[in-house]
């Protein structure tokens, strides 16, 4: 019954695991392995989940500090691991078309270069959160979200007139 | 390109990605979300593990020095022992507790990463204490573990055990001295700069 429950919780959130891996780890296995750690942490704490804030908050603050730690303990370092068999979260072949749209890789590129903690607040940012969430979640003040946000986007604009010329 | 250009790209990526994705639900229920490979798990499996079997050494040589209590040469070497490892069980106690109060679950990022790190930053600092009580600790329990274990008297030959001794206490804190700044003292200096950077990110603000 609670997996049942826990199941539907994934599921409608599922792109949000699949996002923050994808940005975290561009390993195919480092990424298996942060996806099971994501899950294995979301279950653990499902039944300690109090309603106080909202679930997709509730699920961004554990991914994203599972993601943090596991980026820099293991995907830098690219530890040798048992591999998992396969993902949980995957995605059809289609879709990776999508993911090798020239705009959506140069932004992938792009989030890689940012630290851990500027990448949690672009990938919050482009999944279009309000800022007063991006600072609950991130445990910054507004003004702190809005002033990253533009420093980013100066960043942006210069990497990819960078990126692109190559 | 501007970022909000990108947004709307990123919208239409995420509109994609919802026709595509797929949730295994059969590997989900099959598989085992038990064994975490995260790091503060093994932390407090190491600690768990350390303050246990400090412990164990506490009533250890507690019991030998009782025992002996008639002979000063052994019992007070007994104590000292004794003495240093509820050091080191002091020393896992406060971890186990720091590492305890983190609310990993529901507090924000920043304050999770920041008491991630504060941990690590004061575990860093009191090995360097462990490593040199270490060498101390060895050499206090070797007369009264030789005497109790295998009733072998080390002051029978204190003319060769002591030079022994105070060579083996001088090359044990210098490997240690070693050890310490080629492993801990990096991961030291490491935890501190990543811990301004968190300072940093937080800090950060009117400077559009």
């Amino acid at each position: 019954m609670e997996k049942d429950k826990f199941i539907s919780v994934v599921k409608e959130n599922q792109k949000l695991i699949y996002k923050i891996c994808y940005s975290y780890c561009s390993d195919k296995e480092n990424r298996k392995d942060l996806e099971q750690e994501i899950l294995l942490q979301l279950w653990s704490s499902f039944n300690k989940f109090d309603g106080r804030v909202k679930i997709s908050t509730w699920i961004y603050r554990i991914a994203l500090n599972t993601a943090i730690s596991f980026y820099r303990s293991d995907c830098k370092h690219s530890k040798k691991r048992d591999s998992l068999d396969e993902a949980i979260i995957s995605v059809s072949n289609t879709e990776l078309e999508a993911e090798k749209d020239e705009n959506i890789s140069l932004l992938f590129q792009f989030i890689n270069k940012l630290n851990e903690l500027d990448k949690a607040l672009i990938l919050l940012y482009l999944e279009d959160s309000k800022y007063s969430d991006i600072a609950d979640i991130l445990g910054i003040s507004e003004t702190n979200v809005a002033t990253k946000i533009s420093r980013i986007k100066n960043k942006l604009k210069q990497e990819f007139s960078k990126l692109k010329n190559h | 390109m501007e970022l909000d250009e990108i947004k709307n790209k990123w919208a239409e990526y995420d509109k994609k990605l919802s026709y595509n994705i797929r949730l295994n639900e059969t590997l989900l229920r099959k598989r085992n979300l038990k064994g975490s490979k995260g790091e503060m798990l093994k932390l407090l499996v190491y600690e768990i593990f350390n303050t246990v079997t400090s412990i164990i050494i506490v009533i250890a040589l507690l019991w030998y020095s009782v025992y002996y209590m008639s002979l000063m040469q052994y019992c007070i070497p007994g104590f000292i022992g004794a003495i240093i490892t509820s050091i080191y069980i002091a020393f896992s106690v406060i971890r186990l507790n720091i590492l305890l109060s983190i609310d990993y679950y529901g507090s924000p990022v920043m304050e999770v990463q920041k008491s991630i790190l504060k941990l690590k930053k004061y575990s860093l600092n009191i090995r360097k204490y462990e490593i040199l009580l270490m060498p101390l600790l060895m050499f206090s329990i070797l007369p009264i573990y030789a005497k109790f274990r295998h009733n072998f008297n080390v002051y029978d030959s204190i003319e060769i055990f002591l030079p022994i001794t105070i060579v083996a206490l001088i090359i044990a804190y210098f490997i240690s001295m070693l050890i310490y700044k080629h492993l801990y003292d990096k991961k030291f200096i490491k935890v501190e700069a990543y811990l301004k950077e968190l300072e940093e990110f937080e800090n950060e603000k009117d400077e559009i």
